[in-house]
């Protein structure tokens, strides 16, 4: 049964927004397998490392901790990996920072614990699943131009109205979502609208719904009653199956970039 | 058995019925050939995964059954998908998932032994398998191993390093033996690393040598990078089993993504040698020639997928040729004496190149790497390949490839003047998936099998029979004429074909294996 989003508090409505952009941005969020230990990180400890960083580390070794000409790069440093990775907390960068060449650094347990978390922050930042994954920069296209692919090339217009069901979208969506949205509609856990799926049998009865399971051999569809029919997929069946995106599939051969930023900006003004 | 059919064929085949035997448009292999077992990663040395057996045909395809399944129950991290490709040594068949290998009677599925490595960390994303040599069994650990097992008893002999688990490489790659060396392929791209591939002594586990991915400082090659700190740290690693020619004595291997992934601003240049095709002398572990099908990856694409030998003829001539179905979208075919190119053209949908250069290589288009505000690129990082087994038919003279056509938009997420690590990613998809049939003489797509929609990817197997064995984008093992592409068998398995489907010759019986997640599934005649 289809759960009706204008039923839900605004605190399930929040959650379904939140779940919808996090399905959209789940593979860059969380990574299917990744290294373990993972290395977790402290976000007190871990803000106190970097003010302990910034005041007394930056100044050689950058603020970003990716090195100077004065200094090497502490997130490449082999010393500080091992230090991530086996969880020690400083225990063994302690001895370089207080007798190392140029260092003289008499940091406490907790300063180098700081020190350390601060560090294996910056690791886990660099990696795969740890940068954050919002695009920014996103509404850097024309928006008028974007109106007009909207209302011509794109041909957007002939299924979309701005005042009809795209009114608001630009507040509906973060930009990130919005371009994938209409990039990839058939993309995702939140997708609206289904395949459909028509099976003709011999005896010219015809069975429609919306497509859960397609293969070589088989095909189950959903009616509108809510039950599930499946069928081999024999030589006398005829199977024919819709996709309701299936024009925005066809514009991925014609947009230029240029498009798909002007289109994004003009749609997030859709206020 | 085995050795009554080899006396069988040593009575009735004399030296010029052999010959007559090679006529065909592409001949037999000068590397070892398959014949009834699967002793190494791609059956033989030619990452071919054609068999000769054909038993199982056209024809008999009909009677094919279930004879046993095996469920693995033991895991590391998660890792419990078998995406190893099983050998068959002496009716045992030998696989691996991450930390654990197992023994299992081939003929019926009973557990023999196995091993448990106790994991120190990595990543437990796959193990693609062991290498036997004698009575030893080799695979690699995630946190950095290369471990030697007795084929017998299943205890460990003895383990050496092969990488530091704390600069984020970790083991996955099934090892091949060539000669006396156990080569060794090293994984890892979430840091920026530089790859490399080892040697290790079969006896004692001992480094022979070590090669990194990347030119010694003052080599022409150095050029492609900025600086010697981009090239010391521009990964490149080594994730899927080579193949070799005895021959010319070479060892093929494709290599991983330069690194940082995604932003390659701060590494301008061709980066070589990641994403390359390299020929390496496996006594000495020096480079005699490399090929790049990807230069300046910023899609994380690799060129890793296995370089298939041909033995065939172009233009009128027999010659020692390397195909390879790239992630990027690619087909080519190289002379692998040399390494020079013969044919650059696309199989699959793509959008991101601006032409060849003089070498045959693709010229990426920089409008097309990840910008700040989005790019649309095909294929997407998934790829148009991927890790999964491709297969030559010597009788068909199709190479045989999963292929994806999709679309997604490239990210920077950093634009700091010194990226590291990933610093961007794609997101989204639309994708179509196809197993396809190209003439490996042009490129051309011979045949097209388009999934009902898209989905998981498997490896592929053909053999004599004229057979294509499969799995589908949902959970069947497809069995496809490869001459026609026409579907002729499957069977519907608990999960999708996780791996490259084997097949092996016992007591006159063929069988055909697969794996599907936690399980292998065996199929013979009835």
């Amino acid at each position: 049964m289809a759960i009706k989003v204008m039923e839900l508090s605004p605190l399930k409505k929040l959650f379904l927004k939140f779940a919808y952009t996090l399905f959209l941005l789940g593979p860059a969020i969380v990574p299917l397998q990744a290294q373990f230990p993972r290395s977790s990180v402290d976000p007190a400890s871990s803000d106190s490392g970097s003010k302990i960083y910034a005041s007394r580390c930056a100044r050689c070794h950058g603020d970003d901790a990716r090195g100077t000409m004065s200094a090497p790069d502490l997130l490449r440093s082999v010393a500080v990996l091992h230090d991530r990775r086996q969880m020690l907390y400083g225990k063994e960068l302690g001895p370089l920072l207080s007798n190392g060449p140029n260092h003289s650094f008499k940091f406490n347990e907790k300063e180098l614990r700081d020190l350390s978390q601060f560090l294996t922050a910056s690791i886990n930042g660099i990696l795969r699943s740890g940068y954050n994954a919002q695009p920014t920069n996103l509404l850097s296209g024309d928006a008028k131009a974007g109106e007009a692919y909207f209302n011509g090339a794109g041909g957007c217009n002939k299924c979309h109205s701005t005042m009809g069901d795209l009114a608001g979208v630009g507040k509906k969506y973060t930009p990130a979502a919005l371009q994938q949205k209409f990039l990839f509609p058939g993309y995702g856990l939140f997708v609206r609208r289904k395949v459909q799926v028509t099976v003709l049998l011999p005896s010219a009865t015809k069975y429609t719904g919306d497509l859960v399971q397609i293969d070589d051999f088989t095909v189950t569809l959903r009616e509108k009653t809510g039950e599930n029919r499946s069928f081999n997929r024999t030589a006398k069946i005829k199977v024919t199956t819709e996709d309701p995106f299936a024009a925005h599939g066809d514009l991925l051969n014609h947009y230029t970039d240029t498009d798909i930023h002007n289109l994004t900006t003009y749609l997030a003004t859709l206020q | 058995m085995r050795l009554l059919t080899a006396s069988f064929l040593v009575l009735v085949l004399s030296p010029a019925a052999i010959l007559s035997q090679s006529t065909d448009t592409t001949t037999q292999s000068n590397a070892a050939k398959l014949t009834d077992n699967w002793a190494t990663y791609n059956g033989d040395y030619s990452g071919r995964r054609y068999s000769p057996m054909t038993k199982i045909n056209t024809t008999t395809i009909k009677q094919l059954s279930l004879a046993w399944t095996f469920r693995i129950e033991t895991t590391t991290a998660g890792g419990k998908r078998i995406s190893a490709t099983p050998l068959e040594v002496n009716g045992v068949l030998y696989f691996t998932v991450p930390s654990h290998v197992w023994a299992v009677d081939a003929r019926n599925g009973h557990k023999i032994w196995q091993f448990d490595w106790e994991s120190k960390g990595g990543e437990s994303i796959g193990n693609r398998g062991a290498a036997v040599l004698g009575n030893t069994v080799y695979f690699e650990t995630e946190d950095c191993n290369l471990v030697a097992i007795d084929l017998h008893t299943g205890k460990e002999k003895w383990h050496v390093p092969i990488g530091n688990p704390d600069q984020f490489y970790f083991g996955s790659v099934a090892p091949v033996i060539v000669k006396n060396h156990v080569m060794v392929g090293v994984s890892g791209d979430d840091f920026d690393i530089p790859g490399y591939i080892e040697a290790h002594d079969p006896e004692t586990g001992a480094l022979q040598w070590r090669w990194y991915t990347h030119p010694n400082l003052g080599d022409p090659e150095a050029k492609t990078w900025p600086n010697e700190e981009a090239m010391l740290h521009g990964g490149g690693m080594t994730w899927v089993p080579g193949t070799y020619d005895p021959e010319l004595n070479l060892y093929y291997f494709g290599t991983g993504n330069a690194q940082p992934v995604i932003n390659g601003a701060a590494r301008p240049g061709a980066n070589l040698y990641t994403s390359t095709i390299c020929a390496l002398n496996p006594d000495t572990g020096k480079l005699v020639w490399y090929f790049q099908p990807n230069p300046h990856d910023s899609h994380d694409w690799d060129a890793v997928q296995t370089p298939v030998l041909i033995d065939g003829v172009i233009g009128g001539q027999r010659r020692k040729l390397l195909a390879q179905a790239s992630r990027n979208g690619w087909f080519f075919l190289v002379d692998r004496t040399n390494g020079k190119n013969l044919i650059s053209t696309p199989f699959a949908k793509q959008n991101w190149t601006l032409g060849l250069d003089a070498k045959g290589s693709p010229i990426p288009n920089p409008a097309k790497m990840a910008q700040v505000n989005g790019a649309l690129v095909s294929p997407n990082q998934a790829g148009a390949a991927n890790w999964y087994p491709p297969s030559f038919s010597p009788a068909t003279g199709l190479f045989y490839v999963p292929s994806y056509d999709a679309f997604s938009v490239y990210y920077i997420y950093d634009n700091n003047k010194k990226p590291e690590g990933w610093a961007g990613n794609d997101r989204g998809g639309w994708s179509r998936a196809s197993l396809r049939a190209i003439d490996y003489k042009t490129g051309k797509v011979r045949w097209n099998h388009e999934w009902p929609n898209p989905g998981g990817r498997s490896g592929i197997l053909t053999t004599a029979g004229n057979l294509l064995f499969t799995g589908d984008t949902t959970t069947n093992l497809v069995a496809f004429n490869a001459t026609t592409g026409t579907i002729l068998w499957h069977a519907g398995l608990g999960n999708i074909v996780s791996n490259g489907p084997i097949t092996y010759e016992l007591d006159d019986i063929q069988y055909v294996v697969a794996a599907a997640g936690d399980t292998l599934y065996a199929f013979v005649l009835r």
